[in-house]
């Protein structure tokens, strides 16, 4: 057995290319995160206009939340769909096809967005100041649109190509359980499927054309709903494939092995069935939707707490199983017994326990009577940066450096380099998480780029404003030279060519409670699928079927328009001809 | 109990960051207020610490450093 570089290179040309294109994100997204940061709390103000600001946020979400996280998943899953099933891909034209057309669609709306920097010029008017949040009616370049269909399409094919993977390996394997790996793969993929279907009829039927100019408005409510159809599960698409990591990879290096496959495909069931039927929860605020589906839908997001619980559980069972056999002992001394020195190992824990403290704020959010004081606040970003930008940021680049040398077939540069890495994201996301939560429960906004709350002293819990502002902009010094250190550690181990080769083989262990004890039912994925379409249908066909009668019908004000100007002279016309051919 | 290598204390050290930015503010619900001076001053000592820690880490583990 080879390491995956040697043994698969076509394969692992294009797992090496997602991650370049999942870091070039990064790095984008991570430069405009430290311009926001300084800028809104304060500190240097002078190098973007406040209208310039908001190119930076939608450049900030677009590079982190949607390129950076998705291009990393896709060559995680190719790395994990060949290495688990054993075999190339189908057709690696098909693989690179992908690939190129998540590349283009990235290009397309990224020029969009860089075009919110010019003000004349061939750029001049090309703009998407929308935020990655793209619904009306705010509007983007139809390019910006265009080139997030093209992307979407392209993690849709990938999907079909792994697979197209495994219905070839089941042909050669029929009475073979289906590989753990392969599960939560072509799990998340199907969710993603669901998913993404809310923002692609989004994104072709009403915003393509309204951005061209066809009609002359959409229905607000309508694209935001179907945005957030979309736009909760996604999480869950960047936290799958970290899950995969926290199930596969950490046992591993705590040099034990899984402690229950059937309880790891429990929780992606869960995630394929309940993950969709949640994003109302996005929209408490919103006046267009009726109490009792917001209800409904708070309801599926308090489920969903499940197989992050299960999954706390597993781990660390795991990780503890892991822990004896390295000698550890007692109640919490085998905590010491872990590989704190390994970076992979310690950026994913902490990474973890960030992420649990992101659950509680998270439930937060999730309660309908509570959101109401934390909607619009800081406090939400500072939810969502403990989450993606930590437990999937930080578990994406602690499992690099266990990742890079399977890719590349050399080792990492410096395991200190990487220890300190780890160590700093997770100081300065404390900093700045804690600080924009306590500055969201004192009522400071999100997605404001000058929030004149200066220096206002809250009495008792908050502390100064000042303060957290402080605290907001050394987290995100702090999380950009983290940041620094991470490139910096990419590119010394890629000049390290040669002199330390990867050690191989390096295979996952087995699961100590394997595929046999799992019911047969749960790799029924057709089940399970099916099962999420009804409850997406019980969650959505009446909300939207109520916005789109009592908000303006599908395309809001224009709609009347659009009737009367192309489908009355249309029908008409079509009359006269019928009745002209009948005489 | 075995004495912590020095990556054991540069995570207690980076843990201790975190504490000591937590209990300002949880020193500050119940109405006592530490001047934000020695309170950075102290975060940033620990700081420190933690990365003098990191460079006294063997670069090949062995379970001593562990």
């Amino acid at each position: 057995m080879e390491v995956f570089a040697n043994e698969y290179p076509d394969e692992a040309w294009v797992v090496r290319a997602a991650l370049g294109s999942a870091f070039v994100a990064l790095a984008i997204g991570g430069l405009m995160g430290l311009i926001q940061t300084l800028h809104r709390t304060g500190f240097y103000d002078s190098l973007i206009s406040n209208a310039d600001y908001y190119t930076v946020l939608t450049l900030h979400g677009v590079a982190m939340v949607l390129l950076f996280t998705i291009f990393f998943l896709v060559g995680f899953f190719q790395w994990a769909i060949t290495d688990s099933l054993g075999r190339k891909s189908e057709d690696i034209r098909i693989t690179k096809l992908w690939y190129g057309m998540m590349v283009l669609g990235s290009a397309m709306s990224a020029v969009t967005i860089l075009g919110g920097f010019v003000d004349s010029g061939s750029l001049s008017g090309v703009e998407a100041d929308v935020l990655y949040t793209f619904y009306a009616p705010l509007e983007a370049h139809p390019l910006y649109y265009m080139g997030l269909a093209v992307f979407i399409i392209g993690t849709w094919i990938a999907g079909f190509d792994w697979f197209r993977s495994w219905w070839a390996w089941k042909k050669e394997n029929p009475d073979e359980r289906m590989p753990l790996r392969t599960f939560m793969v072509l799990t998340t993929m199907l969710m993603w499927y669901l998913a993404s279907l809310g923002v692609a009829i989004s994104v072709v039927f009403f915003l393509i054309p309204w951005s061209l100019g066809i009609f002359d408005s959409v229905n607000s409510l309508l694209t935001r709903t179907l945005f957030w159809f979309f736009g909760h599960p996604v999480v869950y698409f960047w936290l799958m494939p970290v899950y995969m990591m926290w199930y596969v990879i950490m046992p591993k290096l705590a040099g034990g092995r899984l402690f229950s496959d059937p309880l790891a495909r429990i929780v992606f069931v869960l995630f394929l069935v309940l993950s969709v039927p949640t994003g109302i929860h996005h929209q408490y605020v919103d006046p267009g939707i009726a109490e009792g589906f917001k209800f409904l839908a708070m309801t599926n997001t308090m489920f969903l707490l499940l197989p992050s619980l299960l999954t706390a559980f597993t781990v660390v069972a795991s990780i503890e199983h892991g822990a004896r056999q390295r000698g550890g002992e007692g109640y919490f001394g085998w905590l010491t017994a872990l590989p704190w020195g390994k970076p992979a190992f310690t950026g994913m824990t902490l990474a973890g326990l960030m992420f649990a403290a992101a659950g509680f704020s998270g439930m937060i959010n999730a309660g309908m009577s509570i959101n109401y004081l934390v909607h619009n606040t800081l406090w939400v970003v500072g939810h969502f940066h403990m989450t993606v930008g930590t437990a999937v940021a930080l578990s994406i680049m602690a499992a690099t450096y266990w990742f890079l040398p399977k890719i590349t077939g050399r080792e990492i540069f410096s395991r200190r380099l990487g220890l300190a890495q780890v160590l700093l994201w997770f100081i300065g996301m404390v900093l700045m998480g804690n600080a924009m939560h306590r500055a969201g429960l004192a009522g400071v906004p999100r997605r404001t780029a000058d929030p004149t709350y200066d220096q206002v002293i809250y009495d008792g819990a908050y502390g100064a404003i000042g303060e957290l502002r402080f605290q907001i902009a050394l987290g995100g010094v702090l999380l950009s030279l983290s940041l620094v250190l991470f490139f910096a550690h990419l590119v010394l181990s890629s000049f390290d060519i040669g002199e330390r080769a990867a050690a191989t083989p390096d295979s996952i262990p087995a699961p100590l409670s394997g595929p046999e004890q799992a019911p047969k039912v749960l790799d029924n994925i057709r089940l399970w699928t099916s099962i999420a379409v009804v409850l997406i249908l019980i969650t959505y066909i009446l909300p939207l079927a109520s916005i789109v009668t009592d908000g303006g019908g599908w395309l809001g004000d224009s709609y009347g328009v659009i009737v009367a100007e192309y489908v009355l002279p249309a029908v008409s016309s079509t009359i006269d001809i019928f009745v002209g051919v009948v005489a | 109990m075995n004495r912590p290598g020095p990556v054991g204390i540069a995570l207690v050290l980076a843990f201790a960051v975190v504490a000591v930015i937590e209990f300002r503010t949880v020193l500050g619900m119940v109405g006592i207020d530490i001047a934000i001076g020695p309170y950075f001053a102290g975060a940033a000592i620990l700081l420190v610490g933690g990365a003098a820690a990191l460079f006294a880490v063997p670069e090949e583990l062995t379970p001593e450093s562990v």
